[in-house]
């Protein structure tokens, strides 16, 4: 079949004002966070599941590649139709269909946003737990696709142990229901596989998310130190001691000064580290555990410790962290952003490594992260327009990612694999790990029509 | 002196002699539902696993994976059955990084010898990055008192239970409510393929999206994508006070309404179930000389910080009160320790008794357990078949034990089979399901064993064929006789 038949039997299906077919649109959605850059052939925005059945059982007949996506804040390049075909943007399914208190659960179509379900459920003092940085305009289909992490992961679990069931749509257009409301997989946990698979399997339509009662007291903290060491070796301390708060966040000094620029949270400018620990759960003993971590803090040469008094002292705490990967372009034009995970005890030698990598290559590095899970986030700073720059960044990126798998962790925490770092799967998975995954994907997809060439080498 | 048997000259191939068994007497010993296996291999390694896998293969040889054998006799009867893999003899604690809060440890190691492992487990020690004020990188340890950890899991059949198993089996307990199933906790997996290749997914970190999450896919497969051979769990410190909380009501609705008090409370119990008069009269020790038979009971099980729990110990006591609670039980430490154990191997207890108890698990939304406790009660009553019922009541399951007496066989199938139909209604209808975990092996090809087959069951079945094509791994057992 030609494009325009096959575009004008799209149009059958979503209608034609739902079908983006103009040269400025098609390099639109060839964009995400990441650095990789490609080009649709044709976009569609289904508003229904049938139509999303539809338009894959059509694309499914002829061949053509799909690729979901929702917002686009992808940062692995996982949502580039780098070989063209169709992008099914669900930004028009974005229906919050139910929120069963008795049950704990909200059916949710894809394109929700992900804050927009959170303030909703803040209403009635419930909340949906993960909470990437980018939940003001990351969708949940989007954070079920690439499995998304966010500071309150360290307590409570990323969002595959928030999903409970999802329809989905399989390659060739078939509609099925993987789990449900009920609270655990029958069968195979086909829920569990598909969250986090990057749009390679299915497309998800519909999703069951679990949601808990609001804790009932928070206490936030910003403990500020004069060597990144200190900061590092104050989070080893606390997971030692068997303290596991909501959240322990780190960013250092070059994230910090350009976080103050933008959004002026009240970080110290001289400091070199600041750590956000955030505890959440019951009043009780709350205040003991507090001063205990405080403790910890001195004990590591803290310069301060501030507690934030109220919601909007915490509101502004966060609102630098949230910020961040944004306000870092003031310093440079590009960034690229790792996402290696160690083992928490790794993590001071790790950063370490961090900032010699930098070093060797020339190269200006950032790091806000998930302190508390070892989830690495170092900033590469750059200039697309400096010759050369780009490779080099790539190297101290992939260089960044050896030095996770070698103490044990792995090249993605929560950013997913993408296009951007399939060549460093190698690096913790041998081919007969790959072949498994190769499987997995044959199973759900076996012409690869689904978001090819992603995820598994 | 017999000859040796065929098959254990295929499997001294590649295996020692004495990690090969085929004396009759053991093989009665590991038949699965009645199938006696041709032999048991014991390997002591996963290569080992590796090198009998690949046997398999080359033989066409069917095998069951199996730990303890807690669980065996769930699923239906294999369909063919030439080895039964045990792991008894993969049971090394591999790496106790509680520093990390995590755990590495072979299949065959039994859960309650890792727990103890853990809770003595006092190395909280690590090495800091070097510090340009003191330049002295020593060890730093944690002053805390209680420093032991512990995987935040409840299974039932805990003192036998292997790890292999229990992940396999995605087996989870009371505690589920605040610390979830394995499928939140295990971090990560190596395990032996169909095709007898070593594979690794997963690690020691606890985020981690790096390629498919296969380790969720071998979680609850029970056998039938390969064999589990060593897994990561995420730990948590010892809490400093644990204590339990049991209640008698006088009937369901109160208990009911006690529990629905509970859930609108911020307060985090670990555990809230809902007992039937078997059970409570079975689990909780007799109090003063009330009626046991007709009573309804609620245990809460506490953990956290000592605040914390002093203040449930509290509210929850005076709420009991207001909903006519008629006694009240509290335990903690080693009481509270025993009541949970004890509460986890019902089936042990009443098996001796029963043999030919039945053993049934329902998955429902939260909100249905109180329909799920009507049903069971109604069914048990139109049929005469007593029934014992442990409701998790936040977390949306149950296990249900149906108890024909002792010698009773006329008739049993034809009072069973209903019921347990009746129950599998009832939940589907809820949009759940039910598993028979325990069923005498006659009865299997009648009963609902996996619940109602789910339409994403074509997906399972593709699974299924890319990873055992040759349907080695526990052939015919699992949902859809996959």
């Amino acid at each position: 079949m030609d494009r325009e038949k096959f575009i004008e039997q799209l149009g059958e299906i979503v209608g034609p004002d739902h079908v983006l077919t103009s040269d400025m649109d098609l390099v639109l959605y060839g964009y995400d966070a990441s650095l990789v850059r490609g080009k649709a052939d044709v976009v569609v925005l289904p508003g229904s599941t049938e139509e999303v059945s539809r338009a894959m059982a059509l694309a499914y007949e002829e061949g053509i590649p799909v690729v979901a996506r929702g917002s686009g804040t992808n940062l692995s390049g996982g949502t580039i139709p780098h070989q063209g075909g169709m992008v099914i943007h669900l930004s028009r399914m974005n229906r919050i269909l139910e929120i069963d208190f008795p049950n704990r659960t909200v059916t949710v179509e894809p394109g929700v946003i992900t804050l927009d379900l959170q303030n909703r459920l803040l209403r009635d003092s419930f909340i949906y737990a993960p909470d990437p940085a980018s939940q003001k305009v990351s969708t949940l289909g989007g954070n079920v696709g690439e499995n998304s992490g966010g500071p309150h992961c360290l307590k409570y679990g990323v969002t595959t142990n928030h999903v409970l069931g999802a329809e989905v749509v399989l390659s060739d257009g078939t509609v099925v229901w993987t789990g449900g409301k009920a609270q655990e997989p029958m069968g195979f946990d086909l829920t569990g596989l598909l969250v986090g698979s990057e749009g390679t399997l299915c497309v998800v339509t519909r999703m069951i998310l679990r949601i808990l009662r609001a804790p009932e007291a928070v206490k936030t903290m910003l403990a500020i130190y004069d060597t990144i060491e200190d900061a590092g070796n104050t989070v080893s301390a606390v997971i030692a001691e068997g303290i596991v708060p909501a959240t322990l966040e780190m960013m250092d000094q070059v994230v910090m000064q350009a976080v103050e620029e933008s959004v002026q949270a009240g970080y110290p400018l001289d400091a070199a580290a600041v750590l956000i620990i955030e505890l959440d759960g019951m009043a009780d003993g709350m205040e003991r555990q507090a001063e205990k971590i405080q403790e910890i803090c001195q004990r590591h040469h803290v310069r301060e410790v501030r507690v934030a008094k109220d919601d909007v002292e915490r509101a502004r705490l966060w609102a630098g962290r949230k910020g961040a990967f944004g306000a870092i372009t003031r310093l440079k034009p590009s960034y690229m952003v790792g996402d290696g995970t160690v083992p928490r005890t790794r993590l001071p030698e790790v950063l370490k490594r961090v900032f010699e990598t930098g070093e060797k290559y020339g190269l200006l590095i950032g790091n806000v992260f998930h302190a508390g899970d070892g989830n690495l986030h170092p900033l590469i700073l750059f200039d697309e327009r400096e010759e050369g720059e780009l490779e080099r960044v790539k190297a101290a990126s992939s260089e960044i990612l050896k030095i996770c798998a070698e103490v044990g962790g792995t090249i993605s925490g929560e950013h997913g694999i993408g296009l951007e770092k399939l060549h460093e799967m190698s690096f913790v998975f041998s081919e007969g790990d790959l072949e498994v995954m190769r499987r997995v994907k044959r199973a759900f997809d076996p012409r690869d029509l689904l978001n090819p060439g992603k995820v598994v080498p | 002196m017999t000859e040796p048997s065929s098959i254990r000259a295929s499997l001294e191939t590649v295996l020692d002699p004495e990690a090969v068994l085929d004396d009759p007497k053991v093989l009665e010993d590991y038949a699965v539902d009645g199938v006696r296996p041709r032999a048991v291999v014991l390997p002591g390694n996963t290569d080992a696993v590796a090198e009998v896998v690949r046997l398999c293969l080359r033989e066409k040889l069917a095998l069951i994976p199996r730990g303890s054998g807690s669980k065996t006799a769930g699923g239906y009867p294999p369909e063919r059955l030439d080895l039964v893999l045990s792991t008894e003899r993969l049971h090394r604690i591999v790496d106790m990084d509680t520093a990390n809060l995590t755990v590495t440890a072979e299949a065959g190691v039994r859960f309650q010898t890792v727990q103890t492992a853990l809770a003595g487990e006092e190395n909280r020690c690590y090495l800091p990055l070097e510090d340009p004020v003191t330049l002295a990188p020593e060890e730093i340890c944690s002053d805390r008192e209680n420093r032991g950890c512990f995987i935040p899991m409840s299974p039932p059949h805990s003192r036998t239970a292997t790890l292999g198993g229990i992940v396999a089996a995605n087996s989870s307990g009371p505690t589920r409510l605040l610390h979830g199933l394995p499928r939140d906790l295990v971090l990560g997996v190596r395990y032996v393929t169909p095709a007898g290749e070593i594979v690794g997914m997963g690690g020691k970190t606890v985020k981690n999206v790096s390629g498919y999450d296969v380790s969720k896919l071998m979680i609850g497969s029970r056998g039938s994508l390969g064999v589990l051979c060593e897994m990561t769990f995420r730990l948590l410190p010892l809490p400093e006070r644990v204590g339990t909380a049991v209640f008698a009501f006088d009937d369901r609705e109160d208990a009911c309404g006690f529990v629905d008090r509970v859930f609108e409370t911020p307060l985090l119990p670990a555990a809230v179930e809902v007992l039937s008069p078997r059970a409570f009269a079975l689990l909780v020790p007799k109090q003063g000389d009330g009626p046991v038979d007709t009573v309804w009971g609620v245990a809460l099980a506490l953990e956290g910080v000592e605040e914390a729990v002093g203040r449930m110990i509290g509210v929850f006591k005076d709420m009991g009160t207001e909903a006519g609670a008629r006694t009240h039980l509290h335990l903690e430490d080693e009481a509270h320790a025993r009541f949970w154990e004890h509460y986890g191997h019902v089936e042990e207890i009443l098996e001796g008794r029963y043999p030919n108890l039945v053993s049934v698990r329902v998955v429902h939304p939260i909100s249905g357990y109180d329909t799920v406790m009507g049903r069971v009660e109604a069914l048990s009553a139109e049929r005469s078949l007593d029934a014992v019922g442990v409701f998790q009541a936040g977390s949306g399951t149950a296990r249900i034990l149906f108890l024909p007496s002792g010698g009773e066989t006329e008739g049993v199938e034809e009072r069973v089979l209903p019921v347990v139909e009746g129950l599998q209604e009832a939940c589907a209808g809820l949009g759940g399901g039910l598993v028979v975990e325990r069923a005498a092996p006659a009865w299997k090809e009648a009963l609902p064993m996996w619940g109602p087959e789910p339409d994403a069951l074509i997906v399972m079945k593709r699974i299924k064929e890319q990873m055992d094509p040759e349907r080695l791994f526990c052939p015919g057992r699992f949902m859809g006789r996959i």
